[in-house]
């Protein structure tokens, strides 16, 4: 059907608030990559098998990512008149005892993690309420608003949601420039690493001569560590629909590109399906809403290429391509796609516009700090307890997203430093924890915002060896177009190299940092131009690190292989074997399972050991 | 089924130029390699030069110009999964399988090849087989992993 | 005419010129490696890099690349800049300890010794090979190959490409003296049994020249003439047009310096005559071209819209080539009764159809032609009456063949499939009469 009025719009609505609450017990599990990686498709079967079974008259569907990833799998049980339960660890067996319970009419609470609130209910189970649990305490979801609560593959639940009632309002009672003007008041700013704001950056194109424009998203997702525009892609892809086809608009664009990278199958899978289905319900193509606004929208795929998140690689590559970057000026808002003046954003920005746009830009503005506006949505990650993704008001500090959703540093250690910004970005040491967090202040750091990524570092992590990981990551990824950026980056990971393998010199370190400035000032685009952060930050903040590699050839992490070396404690030793059978290169020698002796020279460092002995005796120094 | 099958690929994007990696894409997920013969079709059809095809080709991880093993072993070396081991279980599955990254074992059943974050940093170290992802490894369930995979 | 000051200097230069160019022009002399006036900018060696203050702001450019801009400030040997340029140059001595030209730049900015571990690569990437190869012989022979660290300029499947002609321009530009794949192609030619074509005959300079030399150029009297006379490679005089960016009007290219006429046909003039051949719009539609019939014999007459010739097409099917003025049939293009493929292959190259001597040119081109101008390659490509035409013939195409499963068109208007094997004798009719037709 094509919706061409307002009625029609509700009436669609209407159908996915049915289906969201529908009167019968409705069943959700979280089936997003990270769902499925976990066992979220064998408790989906369970579910089906059970519910058969019983012959339980339940409503099972599939939602994306609800964001606690260190949860999954993650199920949801609805019944009519009772609030959202969510259960976390709901594997195959324990998504069956859900289902049995329910079976005999009964909520299975001490299952669950929490309950979520619809309709102002107040159960009486001895149960969290959602924003008691710390790791949603500090939340506000605005991007990941439907993600792990609607179908992706829905288009009505997604109206329900009070989807395509921006583009509605947009296209009924707002002017081009009315739009523009209102992202602009909203403080909204490029989600995907520099912080550009938004609305400036759409009027560039706007204003741009040509009556050929495109609209792109960049759903390149390559900083490592950063995983929210796929959660967006494969949890809610037609937040990002909408938010394009409301840029089209206002930028005067009929053609959308959406380049997302190999990687990421599923989410390419869902887009492809919310595309068809927008077209279907003409809120896509020729027309949108019966009015005189045509916008259409392609799917690109990425060929694997970090580079080809630089926007001007991005546009090379949609044109069929090597991913090279060029210089701007021009930019892509001059000249862009095939030529043509062309706005590129992110994933996470788009799905901020049809909120703002609905909402309000007041609303908007009234998140976050003076410069930075709204959420930012942050994957928690690396050595914390509680790892996912986490939507917070802008200016929240590092100490309240690493300890109090995060729950604190994993197995009881010390903090080190949190990473941001990817490749690009930079590590941020204990001294900075009360940082707001916002675009400025974590510039002023020496790192960036970037895509989001915070990769939680440990006392078990060696810094050295994290600056050497990013700049082994970047030789790989670089282009070689420019000579800063293919030359300095691999000269200045042959020093690291040398330094973690402890045969590092004292002019090493002098001879990084003119390596480093040289890259940063010279390369030919942002890769280049930033690949230096890690190595930069590191140096300045974790200098003693590097000295006791240099100096003392000792690794104080005990991470880097040249440097440590593994010995048993034989007072703690349980005489369990386990080593002795596990170890490949024979270093561990013993008499039945009591280990006897440890051959260092066969000893491979492969750590196997370490992971298997229950009372850590094995000690690596 | 060689020249057939390039050509439907070809004639399904419209014979356009601009879709030139997405056609690589299609033939590499048809064959699981990129043979010279298929690439010189599409620089015929597609009335692009060889050496742009060849320079696409060898530019974008995602392609590969030699024949890969029925199973492709990926393992993620994002930066959440490098801090909780995916270097060790890198150099396990390497030593498992006797190859290096990048190389595919004599019996054509594995390729080994490491990847920049495939996006599941909660559940690191993560590696996906084939369309499979399996999250939360150590050393010891990364080894008994392959052995679902004849 | 923006003026700007380089290192005090004022400096006025056309619009569209570079800071590069605006800075030589008052005499500073910035160091390139990857720069020639002659490519397209590239910007990959960054020695060129200075600081321009524009706007309170004050940035790291390189000069190549950036337009020059009225009321810029360029400093174009500041501590900052030459900091960096040694650096590069000191990078580039470790990856080319061989190469002369590395050796005396950092002699002369004075590049530290020693500190990097040398590499032995002859090659530096600059790419100007590549440009050269694509943008003024127009064959792109060679290409990038690689990502980062493995990066390199390289044959097709690194075999001997077979579309390089040996001209020789892509070791005449290279900086560093890397390049001998001409040779490998050279031995490939003579081992062929086809025949063996000069060069400069190969580049669509000298009409069906052969070889007396077996290819040793140095013993060849026209080969040290060319050179001479054209004080540079012999292929950047062969055909500046290339060098314009092509007009792009929904996918169908048309090529910069040339006149287009309604029946899909273009003309550029070479010296005393007017060569003619089809454009991509028609060479999209007749997909391969079988055969080609000429109806006249050089040095015959011919009038503006009579049949020039006629081109066989797969499944039966033909169209016909009208002629776009009167005048003399100078030549017909030997290289398109041997191979007629290139006439769809290399519409605007090597598969021209004829060269006519115009007898009334003046007023026939005005009246007749749309003209894109010759536009240098810094500047967007507009050209509205041409731009028109296209987009009215790309609604003629999409209207005709409008309705039909499944669809023969993309969604730009490009078509999917070879028309004349899809369509009916009376469609393609259709279509000859209305795209080609007298």
């Amino acid at each position: 059907m094509r919706i061409v009025d307002h009625t029609q719009l509700e009436e669609l609505a209407r159908e996915g608030t049915r289906s969201l609450c529908p009167d019968h017990t409705r069943i959700t599990v979280g089936t997003a990559s990270c769902g499925s990686a976990t066992g979220g498709r064998e408790a989906l079967a369970a579910v089906r098998e059970e519910v058969a079974t019983a012959g339980l008259a339940v409503d099972l569907r599939e939602t994306g990512c609800i964001g606690y990833c260190q949860v999954e799998p993650v199920l949801e049980v609805l019944r009519p008149g009772e609030p959202r339960v969510l259960f976390h660890h709901a594997d195959a067996h324990r998504a069956r005892l859900i289902v049995r319970a329910l079976a005999e009419g009964r909520m299975p609470t001490e299952l669950a993690l929490c309950w979520i609130p619809r309709n102002g209910e107040r159960p009486e189970w001895a149960l969290p309420r959602y924003d008691e649990v710390p790791f949603y305490s500090k939340q506000l979801k605005i991007v990941l608003r439907n993600s792990g609560v609607i179908d992706p593959d829905s288009l009505p639940e997604y109206a329900a949601r009070g989807g395509y009632h921006a583009l509605w309002r947009a296209l009924t009672e707002m002017t081009p420039e009315e739009v523009a003007d209102e992202v602009e008041k909203a403080g909204l700013r490029g989600r995907g690493g520099a912080g550009v704001p938004t609305g400036r950056k759409w009027r560039l194109c706007r204003d741009a001569p040509g009556d050929e424009k495109f609209v792109v998203c960049n759903a390149d997702e390559g900083d490592p560590g950063a995983y929210m525009d796929r959660a967006v892609l494969e949890g809610d892809p037609h937040s990002v629909l909408e938010g394009m086809a409301i840029g089209a608009y206002s930028m005067g664009s009929s053609q959308g590109y959406i380049y997302v990278r190999d990687e990421y199958p599923l989410a390419i899978q869902k887009l492809e399906r919310a595309i068809a289905d927008a077209r279907t319900a003409g809120l896509l193509g020729r027309s949108v809403f019966g009015s005189a606004f045509s916008f259409d929208v392609h799917l690109a795929r990425g060929g694997g290429a970090f580079v080809c998140g630089e926007e001007t690689s991005l546009l090379q590559s949609i044109e069929g391509k090597m991913g090279e970057p060029n210089q701007r000026p021009p930019f892509p808002a001059q000249r862009g796609l095939w030529g043509k003046p062309t706005n590129v954003n992110n994933v996470e920005t788009w799905a901020n516009v049809p909120e703002i746009v609905s909402r309000g830009s007041a609303w908007y503005a009234g998140i976050g700090t003076p410069s930075s506006k709204g959420t930012k949505v942050f994957s928690l990650v690396g050595k914390v307890q509680n790892t996912g993704l986490v939507e917070v008001p802008m200016g929240i500090t590092l100490r309240e997203i690493v300890f109090d959703i995060g729950g604190g540093i994993l197995g009881g250690k010390k903090f080190k430093a949190v990473q941001t910004g990817g490749p690009s970005g930079g590590c941020i040491p204990d001294r900075f924890l009360d940082l707001p967090v916002d675009y400025e202040e974590l510039n002023r750091t020496g790192s960036i915002m970037g895509s989001g990524g915070m990769i939680v570092m440990d006392e078990g992590t060696c810094m050295v060896d994290v600056a050497r990981y990013f700049l082994d990551f970047l030789r790989e990824e670089s282009c070689g177009k420019c000579v800063p950026c293919r030359e300095g980056i691999e000269r200045m990971l042959e020093i690291l190299e040398r330094i973690c393998n402890g045969e590092g010199r004292e002019e090493d370190l002098p001879l990084l940092e003119e390596l480093a400035t040289t890259t940063k000032d010279f390369s030919l685009c942002g890769l280049g131009g930033t690949a230096p952060n890690p190595v930069l930050t590191t140096l300045q903040y974790f200098r003693d690190e590097y000295d006791a590699h240099i100096r003392e050839h000792r690794c104080p992490a005990a991470v880097c292989k040249a440097l440590v070396h593994y010995s048993i404690d034989y007072a703690l030793c349980d005489d369990c074997g386990a080593c002795i059978k596990l170890c490949p290169s024979g270093a561990i020698v013993g008499e039945a399972k009591r280990p006897t002796e440890f051959i260092d020279e066969k000893c491979i460092k492969c750590g196997a050991c370490l992971e298997v002995c229950k009372p850590a005796a094995i000690r690596v120094q | 089924m060689a020249g057939a099958t390039v050509d439907t690929i070809l004639a399904r994007h419209g014979y356009e130029e601009h879709a030139l990696i997405a056609v690589l894409q299609e033939i590499q997920r048809e064959r699981n390699w990129l043979p010279p013969e298929d690439l010189a079709t599409v620089a015929r059809m597609l009335r692009v030069p060889a050496s742009r095809v060849y320079g696409i080709a060898s530019f974008y991880k995602a392609f590969s110009l030699v024949p890969r093993g029925r199973h492709v072993v990926q393992v993620c070396t994002g930066t959440a999964c490098h801090v909780r081991g995916a270097p060790q279980i890198l150099d396990r599955l390497g030593r498992d399988l006797e190859i290096q990254p990048g190389h595919t074992t004599n019996d054509m059943r594995f390729t080994l090849e490491k990847v920049r974050c495939l996006g599941c940093c909660s559940i690191a170290p993560v590696v996906r087989v084939g369309e499979h992802i399996h999250g939360r490894l150590t050393q010891v369930r990364a080894g008994s992993m392959l052995k679902k995979y004849p | 005419m923006p003026t700007l000051s380089v290192d005090g200097k004022k400096a006025t230069v056309p619009e569209g010129a570079t800071v590069l160019e605006a800075a030589r022009s008052v005499g500073q002399d910035i160091p390139t490696l990857c720069y020639h006036p002659e490519l397209r900018p590239y910007g990959a060696c960054r020695l060129c890099t200075v600081e321009v203050a524009q706007g309170g702001r004050v940035r790291l450019q390189a000069s190549c690349a950036m337009p020059a801009e009225a009321g810029m400030e360029v400093s174009t040997a500041s501590e900052r800049v030459l900091r960096g340029r040694r650096m590069i140059v000191e990078l580039l001595v470790a990856r080319s300890p061989n190469a002369p030209v590395l050796h005396e730049l950092a002699a002369r900015l004075g590049v530290p010794e020693g500190r990097l571990k040398p590499k032995n690569e002859l090659c530096i990437l600059c790419g100007q090979c590549v440009a050269v190869c694509a943008e003024i012989v127009g064959v792109s022979a060679i290409g990038f190959a690689g990502r980062g660290v493995t990066r390199k300029v390289a044959t097709p499947f690194e075999s001997p490409s077979l579309e390089c002609l040996a001209c020789g321009a892509c070791s005449f530009v290279c900086p560093t003296g890397a390049i001998d794949m001409e040779r490998t192609t050279l031995e490939r030619i003579k081992a062929e049994r086809s025949p063996r074509y000069c060069r400069y005959s190969r580049l669509g300079m000298i009409p069906n020249a052969l070889c007396p030399n077996a290819y040793e150029c140095y013993r060849c009297d026209v080969d040290q003439r060319m050179e001479e006379v054209c004080g540079t490679h012999p292929a950047f005089v062969a055909s500046p047009v290339r060098r314009a960016a092509p007009l792009e009007v929904r996918g169908f290219q048309l090529m910069a310096g040339r006149y287009y006429h309604p029946r899909h046909l273009w003309v550029e003039r070479q010296s005393r005559y007017l060569r003619i051949g089809v454009d991509d719009f028609a060479r999209r539609l007749v997909g391969r071209v079988l055969e080609v019939k000429p109806t006249r014999e050089p040095g015959a007459q011919v009038g503006a819209g009579e049949v020039l010739m006629e081109l066989r097409l797969p499944n039966g099917r033909t169209a016909s080539v009208l002629a776009p003025l009167s005048g003399q049939v100078e030549s017909i293009n030997a290289d398109v009764m041997v191979d007629p493929t290139l006439v769809s292959k290399a519409p605007y190259t090597r598969g021209w159809v004829c060269a006519i001597t115009p007898s009334a040119e003046a007023t026939e081109l005005a009246s007749l032609y749309f003209r894109e101008a010759a536009i240098p390659y810094l500047r967007l490509v507009q050209s509205e009456p041409v731009t028109a035409w296209v987009e009215a013939e790309v609604e003629k195409l999409k209207h005709l063949l409008a309705g039909r499963a499944p669809d023969l068109l993309t969604e730009r208007g490009l078509p999917r499939v070879t028309l004349p094997e899809v369509l009916s004798a009376d469609d393609w009719q259709t279509m000859t009469r209305t795209f080609f037709g007298a």
